[in-house]
């Protein structure tokens, strides 16, 4: 049996020459302070976003060079596969479905959109990644399927297609696509809790405590979302949230929900601290209130993967603080580029950050 | 060349309101290192002048100006150049109010250009998903005619419209991926069309077409013929598409043909209130008199004196504290080496070490001669060393057109000098012996082919030449270590210090004592009488050292009067001193060794891959699988091989040569002018 060191040393020791070439704080900084959209790309040379500068001067194109960031996050995820031991492989994979699986609801939400609500797509469509994929063949085959049935047959190969078939009609028969967004999403993590049971105990410990961040940060945005429609009941909530062992309990999220309690949600997480900082949040609406706790969590994320990085680097530690850092990383870059474009001032960007 | 630049302490009073004039100028000779007057003097400024002028938030303001036309600058292709800011005049304050608003025209002028890319970027991208359905069922179909059947994604439409409102029509459908197809002739003002579109669009699009009296009618010749033709049609749109593209790139060049000038020397312009700023902040001031202090090489005291005088009209007063006087604070001096710029590689080498200590030898000659001899014995092959040369070249000149630092290369290049003269010596030429050897042939001595007669035999004569080698090497350093001793009037050290005369003399006698063993076929040492004050003088005075320096230190109140377990410090330090000089030079020496060992490798290797070579050629002549082998093995000596002696000859000059000399306690000599890079 082959040991940690020699199934660990040889990825952690690439993955730890890599974490340098990570943006340092202050390149992100110069980028928040940027003027325009154009000079925001300017600190990112050199180093591995350089090729956006070079997207968005040969197109203009803002969306294309989102569309590249989820491209260089997913490949990042694909990349690592070949030198990780099989289990964690696995578990690595069901990650990158787990951004798979956001590229195909964006064509879900493109297809809803173009038939079940007669909205132009044509200045979207394009933007669909083109890249292989790691469950299906043809991202383009569902947007452009002239009915539901077309669409889950588009799918019928891959593990979406018992769910789109099933959830597509009644989504357009509701008129919303969030339901059917949630079981692709239920179905990631049914699979990524499934690829964590087959992880060694310690392996196993680590990812959990990276997946139970995820949960909750899952699990806050849905709330925000949520709450975005107008009068949704609370009893209704928990069908849209992820439960695990030892994330925020779904329970007692959904009971946040409608007592509007954050303080209690933040103490879960962060202990009592974490209530104090949460009656920080002031007097905004929950939604801002919910918002700003998902922002500590990301926070804990990174402070987690940090602290992967310093322990042991023979475990599955390294590559999943690797890909929390760079998927950190890569959303800081698309928020800040964002708020370029939309001209939002550098104060109110870097709340977002 | 010799020692560190000699330096002296400036400090001059002139009115503040020439302080810019002076600051500009003191920028132009480029020679100050400022030193805060309190700083200098020891004193908070505010005690007796009012705080300096710090101006953080204009500086600041002016360097996020300053950073912003970098950017712009850079955004030119080729990248723009920009403007000298000693061409510019830093004496009047910089409207930012205007300049920011430049820059925002600027920034305002390429969104708009990256606004109008990016329309043309969503149409090129709706023409390419119509294309791509369409080739996709070309491919299904075999035959260039579009599909209708009901698997297709494309939806074809077949009739005619006024003539008249097709334009309009094609306008508005350009928000779509679809296309026109139009007969070539009209009847009665109307006009045939085929309209091809995804079929998610077709109800968007037949609604469209409705509002301009569209006539859906049967598929008739002229549909037919539209069908061939739209994939043409595609293509044709997508070029089309991208040759608008490409015109704005050619009007964001345009933007900085424009304006390129004026951004250039806007950065110049910012660069000097930038660089000026910084100067001022350094002096000290009350509102009618500043004081600027300094540190400068004593070459240019006379030009900064003059120009401080000029640019001030001479109303000023000027003070400098000579080479040897210590500063206010009494603080080092900073440290300059001022070497020939072919000697550049090497100055890296020491400052990546340290910076030596003021006043002491500038060691990057030695550096530089010791490290390609160094080179030049493990990588002794003339073949070797020109693929060296070369591979130095091209990257120093690659370097150059770059406007990237060229230390690696120059110091690849003189690597390759080094080791192609030293082949000539050994007469190596890409691991085989093909030249007459100028000194004796490394090839046959490792190979056992010795001619009769010859001088080096064996590989112990080649242990033997290295030995000797390192111990002239670390015989230079002890020199350089007492002239630096005497420089700096440390008799002490210079009298009772293990790297002082004690060290060296015991060296010395131990080399004499070792090859009079080795000359005596390992037989007899030296007589015992000659030994022993040859060995023991030295020896007595090191352990004089810790008494002189508690003598010294109790003369200066340092130290309190001689207690008797002193004694018992003293002998344990003698003890400690001993051992160390005589294991620690003997480690010294023999580490040169490896000069040889990696020397013979080098040999050997490419015997070795000869041999192989010779292996893989039977016919006794040279197969292609032969050459291959040799070619392959060149390539893995060059790059192994020469790593591996760069890394050495660097090993040997800092743990060996330095540290017999080296005091790496010295602080670099950091002037600010408008030549001055900000990292």
């Amino acid at each position: 049996m082959a040991s940690a060191i020699s199934e660990y040393g040889y990825i952690s020791a690439k993955l730890k020459a890599r974490m340098s070439t990570l943006l340092a704080e202050e390149r992100l900084d110069q980028a928040i302070r940027s003027q325009s959209l154009q000079e925001a790309f300017l600190p990112f040379r050199g180093s591995y976003l350089e090729a956006l500068e070079g997207r968005y001067s040969a197109t203009g194109d803002l969306k294309m060079v989102e569309a590249d960031l989820a491209s260089l996050e997913f490949s990042a995820h694909v990349a690592l596969l070949p030198y990780l031991p099989k289990n964690s492989a696995a578990f690595v994979k069901m990650k990158a479905q787990g951004i798979e699986s956001e590229l195909l609801k964006s064509a879900l939400r493109l297809w809803f959109d173009a038939h079940a609500r007669g909205r132009p797509i044509g200045d979207r469509a394009g933007y669909l990644y083109r890249g292989k994929v790691l469950g299906f063949a043809d991202l383009g085959a569902v947007v452009n399927a002239p009915t539901a049935k077309d669409a889950s047959l588009a799918l019928k190969d891959s593990p979406y297609g018992t769910i789109v078939e099933a959830g597509l009609p009644k989504a357009v028969e509701s008129g919303s696509i969030f339901r059917l967004e949630h079981s692709l999403d239920r179905l990631f993590f049914q699979n990524l809790f499934i690829a964590l049971a087959s992880l060694g105990a310690a392996d196993g410990e680590i990812a959990r405590r990276f997946i139970a961040i995820e949960v909750d940060i899952y699990n806050i945005n849905n709330l925000v979302r949520l709450r975005s429609y107008s009068g949704f009941a609370a009893d209704k909530v928990g069908g849209y949230l992820i439960d695990f062992g030892t994330a925020i309990p779904a329970a007692a999220l959904a009971e946040a929900y409608g007592s509007e309690d954050i303080a209690k949600l933040a103490a879960a997480v962060f202990g009592a601290g974490g209530e104090a900082v949460a009656q920080g949040f002031g007097g905004a609406d929950v939604r801002a209130r919910l918002a700003s706790l998902e922002r500590l969590l990301r926070g804990l994320r990174i402070a987690e993967a940090r602290k992967r990085l310093a322990g042991n680097p023979f475990s599955i530690g390294i590559p999943l603080a690797y890909l929390a850092l760079l998927s950190e990383q890569l959303r800081d870059v698309r928020t800040i580029l964002n708020a370029k474009y939309f001209g939002i001032s550098e104060e109110r960007l870097r709340s977002f950050l | 060349m010799m020692f560190t630049v000699p330096m002296e302490f400036l400090s001059a009073a002139i009115l503040t309101k020439d302080a810019a004039a002076v600051s500009d100028e003191l920028l132009r000779i480029g020679s100050l290192e400022a030193v805060r007057f309190k700083e200098a003097s020891g004193v908070p400024a505010s005690s007796s002048l009012r705080e300096g002028m710090t101006a953080s938030d204009e500086a600041d303001r002016i360097r996020d100006a300053r950073r912003r036309v970098e950017g712009f600058l850079a955004l030119a292709d080729p990248p723009i150049k920009p403007s000298d800011p000693s061409l510019f005049d830093s004496t009047r304050a910089p409207d930012m109010a205007v300049i920011e608003k430049t820059l925002n025209s600027v920034a305002s002028d390429i969104q708009a250009l990256r606004e109008g890319q990016k329309d043309l970027q969503e149409q090129l991208l709706r023409m390419e998903e119509l294309g791509r359905q369409a080739e996709s069922h070309l491919r299904k179909g075999v035959q260039a005619r579009l599909p209708q059947g009901s698997s297709s994604f494309l939806a074809y439409l077949t009739g005619s419209m006024a003539e008249s409102e097709v334009p309009r029509m094609e306008r508005e459908l350009g928000q779509l991926p679809a296309v026109t197809i139009q007969s070539p002739s009209s009847m009665e003002g109307r006009r045939s069309l085929a309209l091809v579109c995804l079929k998610r669009d077709e109800s968007r699009v037949r609604g469209i077409a409705s509002r301009y009296g569209w006539k859906e009618g049967r598929e008739g010749e002229s549909g037919t013929a539209a069908e061939k033709e739209t994939l043409k049609e595609i293509e044709a749109r997508k070029e089309i598409l991208r040759l608008r593209l490409g015109d704005k790139a050619k009007e964001f060049a345009l933007l900085f043909d424009s304006r390129g000038k004026e951004l250039a020397d806007l950065w110049g312009s910012l660069r000097a209130d930038e660089l000026s700023l910084r100067m001022r902040s350094t002096f000290s001031r009350t509102d009618s008199v500043s004081m600027i202090s300094g540190w400068i090489p004593a070459s240019d005291r006379q030009r900064v004196e003059d120009g401080i005088r000029k640019a001030s009209g001479g109303r000023c007063y000027i003070q400098w504290l000579g080479v040897g006087q210590a500063a206010p604070d009494g603080s080092d001096p900073p440290v300059s080496m001022k070497n020939p710029g072919f000697l550049a590689p090497f100055q890296t080498l020491v400052t990546n070490f340290g910076i030596p200590r003021y006043g002491t030898v500038d060691p990057t000659p030695f550096v530089a001669v010791a490290y390609l001899a160094m080179f030049g014995l493990m990588f002794g092959d003339a073949g070797h060393g020109l693929v060296l040369v070369a591979i130095g070249a091209a990257w120093l000149r690659k370097a150059r057109r770059g406007g990237k630092g060229t230390t690696l290369a120059q110091l690849i290049l003189y690597c390759g000098f080094s080791a192609v003269l030293s082949g000539l010596l050994f007469g190596a030429f890409f691991g085989r012996p093909l030249l007459p050897a100028l000194w004796f042939s490394y090839h046959g001595v490792v190979m056992g082919d010795v001619p009769p007669g010859a001088a080096v035999r064996s590989i112990y004569d080649i242990l033997g030449i290295t030995i000797r080698f390192g111990m002239a090497v670390l015989a230079a350093g002890f020199l350089i270590n007492w002239v630096n001793l005497a420089k700096a009037r440390d008799w002490r050290a210079l009298l009772f210090d293990k790297t002082g005369i004690p060290g060296g003399w015991i060296y010395g006698a131990g080399a004499w004592a070792a090859f009079y063993f080795v000359g005596h076929a390992y037989k007899e040492l030296p007589p015992a009488a000659l030994m022993v004050p040859l060995l023991g003088i030295p020896t007595v005075l090191l352990g004089l050292k810790e008494p002189m320096d508690f003598l010294e230190k109790r003369r200066r109140g340092k130290e309190g009067p001689f207690k008797a377990g002193m004694a018992a410090g003293f002998a344990m330090e003698w003890l400690v001193g001993i051992l160390e000089v005589y294991s620690g030079y003997l480690a010294n020496t023999l580490s040169f060794m490896r000069v040889a060992g990696l020397g013979i490798a080098h040999v050997s290797l490419m015997a070795a891959f000869s041999q192989i070579a010779a292996m893989a050629s039977p016919d006794g002549g040279i197969s292609p699988a032969g050459v291959a082998i040799l070619v392959l093995g060149n390539v893995l000596v060059i790059a192994l091989e020469g790593l591996s002696a760069g890394i050495q000859s660097l090993r040997l000059n800092y743990y060996e040569f330095f540290s017999k000399y080296f005091n790496g306690t010295g602080r670099a000599y950091r002037p600010i002018s408008f030549r001055s890079i900000d990292t």
